[in-house]
């Protein structure tokens, strides 16, 4: 289901590819890349509050994760900036 | 008839000494046994036995000489049967009261070690008991035998059969109404159950078929020779002797892993003498009592008085047994009771369906005419499972298919668990399979050959303090005990204290139940196989050789690897001469600090390794303390009394270390080498099964906050007690991502890198030190499929759901599917450890797991 995602995020479906991720994540919460994709994807479409919240609870599972620190850090920036 | 008692007790007591020392040495036959039993002398009676062995074997001795008085008596006799038996008796005597004496000199048991004595000892224990049936043949005189088995072989047959059937439908109709009434189908579980009842009716009436037509053949066979009589008794003595030796081969030793040559021999030679002492007893008896019974011809039909206890006792048999398992499961090796609880219903069955018989008048009946219920039985066997396929075909119910049927409702009854396995292997079950697991799990005939371990046997170079590592593997410690992994837990303060700066792996497993395998396969950091902890074990022993290649000084409280360590390896003993199932986690721990402060001026860093037993089932079962905590919430009270005290004391080495500023620069892993059975379904322990609460452990790892910074991990992902030597390999800085299976793989990468998910795609073989069971992991343990051959069952379990997971019914695909896993994991693995080649790819190593459990992380570093 998360290549699934990934496959539809490459053609660009990026509604469809969100479905997947979450399809997949309903299976396997845990799964810590997972959420890194959907909330780089989140964050693209530019929902980026749901993008921090991805990174954070992935966080719990992968700490330290420089991708996932980053991801955090980009949302909240970008949330930050839309709220100013 | 007094005469006859006292006759009676002196040959059981004579028994009872013999079969005691057979038994011990047998127990010496195995390593599992030895270890578990024999080493740490955990049942004083038996330590006692042993030491007074010479004085038992002396009183069994003194008590059989004056049972062989008539055959003493014929001294004067010079031919035939009493002069064979006059000699016999003299030369017992002279034989076994010589060695004896020579016990008395040099005691045997207490210097049977577990060596290769034990055997031939065991074998020679139970001699007495078949020269004494000898004598007793020679001794009886030929009328009392004619007279005791004299029979109308015609008659017999049909009554046997009648008492066959009645026995049969009787368990057969008690048992299911037992289940029905149990867990009552309901709706349209009604066809299943249905299913369910024809086919445990084909197998009960297999199972009467199969002893009507052994014991029909033996009287067939018996009216067929010159002397039926004489061939009556010889036949029955021969079933005897098979059944019971079978019984012990396939069922008893088995289970505590003795080995195939010797489980063999001993089950033969207990069945010959067990047989033997029954058969000498029997001809032994006073025939007075009996010649009426006898000699005279058939009964005629009784009253309702003659038939209605039996009857009412046989409708009852059912009800009764079915209480009893439940009283056995509170003790080890409960389903060994329940098999012989099985058998003996099925000849109490037999033996009241013969009196009922008895009452009815038989007429002759056609020999041929005797061949059409075990005709009509396999006929039944073979067509019950087709239709069921059809049917299932037809409606598109797979619940009816007759695996499915039977999983769901037949196979929790051992009575038709037990007759599946006898006679059709349960719908489903692959034979072949099974005994290609059985041949593993007995012992591959060929050797070892230990490989080097894989891991970087040079120096890193790492900058900086090397940090002080700390193991602690707490033999049996169940994660669902502890307060990070179970909010309900309010006993272990301490170590959810730890937890809070400590990494916490919430899916943790190991890759062998029991410690004989899972000690070995921490130190390996790789899946292991029996046999590997032996002299040459140091080439594969990874941690060992990291605190030689990292000048560690190694602080060790281990009865496991212990003994297999380098002479070169700079290793102290904590608490020498305790014995290990005595080892305690306080006092290695003040051992350990006393250590530390003693040698604080030494500035090699310290790797401790430490298993002590507090919460083994040997420690806990039955002992220890009552707990209200415990008591409250469905813990097992002494396991909760247990934990709080080594938890306590686990918190004070924590402050100890941080009162000496050493918590910050350390490594401390907390975790187990395997879990345990605390009553879950009956079984408590852990020595030859693969349940969840055996094989899931808590992994709790604290690293140093500089170490801290640079790393992240997966939580989540699926990790092995055999992950945490190539973890510390990865954080002193060596790059051992690449090693494949059967090794481990760091828990921990640099945080720029990520980690893999291809244990969500692997599959990973478990196994039991000392049963023969294989288990198989699947989908980041997630699912786990066990196929248990001292069971002979198959458990499915979905671990996603709560602690203990939840278990499944096993359909046949996911049977064949796992069944196939297994298989190919199990040849991967012998091959890994029995390779013959110039050099070994670890990577190779599994052919469905991970080829390299690797984190994508190029050459960087920590």
């Amino acid at each position: 289901m998360g290549d699934l995602g990934s496959a539809y995020e490459a053609s660009g479906e990026l509604a469809r590819a969100e479905e997947a991720y979450r399809r997949a994540l309903a299976l396997d919460p845990d799964f810590a890349d997972l959420r890194l994709r959907l909330g780089t994807l989140l964050l693209r479409r530019g929902d980026a509050a749901e993008a921090e919240a991805e990174a954070t609870q992935a966080l719990r599972v992968q700490p330290n994760r420089q991708a996932l620190l980053e991801l955090q850090q980009a949302s909240r920036k970008t949330r930050l900036g839309a709220s100013r | 008839m007094i005469r006859f008692i006292l006759f009676l007790l002196a040959r059981l007591a004579v028994g009872s000494v013999c079969l005691l020392t057979a038994a011990y040495a047998t127990l010496n036959c195995s390593t599992f046994a030895f270890d578990m039993f024999i080493r740490p002398q955990l049942f004083p009676w038996i330590t006692s036995f042993v030491n007074w062995h010479h004085i038992w074997s002396f009183g069994a001795f003194a008590l059989s000489v004056p049972t062989l008085a008539t055959a003493f008596g014929w001294r004067a006799a010079n031919r035939g049967r009493q002069r064979w038996a006059f000699l016999s008796a003299v030369a017992y005597a002279v034989a076994v009261g010589a060695c004896v004496a020579r016990l008395f000199y040099s005691p045997l048991l207490p210097t049977l070690w577990g060596d290769w004595r034990s055997l031939p000892v065991a074998v020679a224990a139970l001699v007495p008991l078949v020269w004494l049936s000898v004598i007793d043949h020679l001794v009886a005189s030929p009328l009392n035998m004619r007279r005791r088995w004299s029979y109308r072989p015609a008659a017999g047959q049909g009554r046997l059969l009648l008492a066959c059937t009645i026995a049969g439908g009787s368990i057969w109709a008690g048992h299911l109404v037992l289940a029905a009434c149990s867990a009552p189908p309901s709706g349209d579980e009604v066809r299943v159950w249905l299913v369910t009842a024809v086919w445990t009716l084909a197998l009960t009436a297999g199972a009467s078929a199969v002893v009507y037509a052994v014991l029909g053949t033996k009287l067939a066979a018996a009216a067929r020779s010159r002397r039926p009589w004489w061939w009556h008794h010889l036949l029955a003595v021969m079933l005897a002797a098979l059944a019971i030796s079978e019984f012990l081969r396939r069922a008893v030793l088995p289970t505590i892993s003795v080995p195939p040559l010797p489980a063999a021999t001993v089950a033969v030679m207990a069945g010959i003498s067990l047989a033997a002492l029954g058969a000498g007893l029997a001809v032994r008896r006073p025939l007075r009592r009996l010649s009426g019974r006898s000699t005279a011809p058939a009964a005629p039909p009784g009253g309702v008085s003659r038939w209605a206890a039996p009857a009412a006792a046989l409708l009852a048999l059912p009800w009764l047994t079915s209480g009893l398992p439940g009283l056995l499961a509170p003790w080890d090796w409960a389903f060994v009771g329940q098999r012989l609880l099985i058998i003996c219903e099925t000849a109490c069955a037999l033996t009241l369906a013969m009196r009922l018989a008895r009452e009815r008048a038989v007429h002759r009946n056609s020999p041929h005419l005797a061949l059409v219920p075990p005709l009509a039985a396999l006929a039944l066997l073979v067509a019950v499972p087709h239709a069921a396929l059809r049917m299932a075909g037809w409606t598109g119910d797979r619940r009816i298919e007759p695996a499915s049927a039977f999983e769901q409702h037949a196979a929790a009854i051992p009575l038709f668990r037990f007759a599946a396995d006898l006679l059709v292997a349960r719908p489903g079950f692959d034979g072949e399979y099974y005994r290609f697991l059985q041949a593993r799990a007995a012992g591959n005939t060929d050797p070892l050959s230990i490989p080097e371990m894989a891991f970087p046997t040079t120096a890193s170079r790492a900058e900086g303090r090397r940090p002080d590592i700390y193991l602690f593997v707490i033999d049996s410690l169940r994660r669902d005990y502890l307060s990070p992994y179970n909010h309900a837990v309010t006993f272990t303060p301490s170590i959810e204290a730890f937890s809070h700066g400590s990494f916490v792996f919430g899916n943790a497993f190991t890759r062998h139940g029991a410690t004989q395998l899972a000690a070995p396969s921490i130190w390996a950091g790789a899946a292991v196989v029996r046999g590997v902890l032996a002299p040459g074990f140091e080439r594969l022993n990874a941690l060992e050789a990291f605190v030689n290649a990292e000048g560690y000084r190694l602080a060790i409280n281990d009865f496991t690897v212990a003994s297999y360590l380098r002479s070169t390896t700079s290793a102290t003993f904590l608490d020498p001469g305790i014995p290990s199932v005595d080892t305690d986690l306080c006092r290695n721990l003040d051992s350990l600090v006393a250590y530390l402060d003693g040698s604080a001026s030494d500035s090699r860093p310290v790797l401790a390794y430490l298993s002590p037993m507090n919460l083994h089932i040997l420690r806990t079962r039955g002992g220890g303390g009552r707990d209200s905590a415990g008591d409250s919430r469905g813990f097992y009270p002494p396991y909760v009394s247990a934990l709080k005290r080594i938890d306590a004391c686990f918190g004070n080495f924590v402050s100890a270390l941080k009162a000496r500023d050493r918590y910050d620069n350390s490594i401390i892993v907390l975790t187990s080498d395997h879990g345990d059975s605390l009553g879950e379904s009956g079984y408590w322990g852990h020595a030859t099964w693969l349940f969840p609460e055996v094989i899931r452990l808590p992994l709790v790892v604290h690293v140093p906050d500089a170490l801290r910074e640079m790393v992240t991990t997966d939580l989540s992902r699926l990790a092995f007690t055999s992950d945490l030597v190539p973890t510390l390999y990865a954080l002193r800085g060596h790059r051992v991502d690449h090693i494949g299976q059967p090794y481990g793989a760091p828990l921990f990468v640099p945080k720029t890198c990520v980690v893999e998910d291809d244990r969500r795609r692997s599959s990973f073989l478990l196994t039991s030190s000392y049963g023969a069971a294989f288990g198989l992991l699947r989908r980041n343990g997630r699912q786990l499929y066990v196929t248990d051959l001292v069971e002979r069952r198959e458990f499915a379990y979905d671990l996603t759901r709560g602690p203990l997971g939840r278990p499944g019914q096993v359909s046949p695909e996911m049977r064949r599917l796992n069944e196939r896993i297994i298989r190919q994991e199990v040849e991967a693995i012998e091959g890994f450890y029995r390779f013959r080649g110039p050099a070994r790819n670890p990577a190779e190593g599994g052919k469905t797991g991970a080829r390299a459990s690797a984190s994508s992380c190029g050459e960087g570093g920590f």
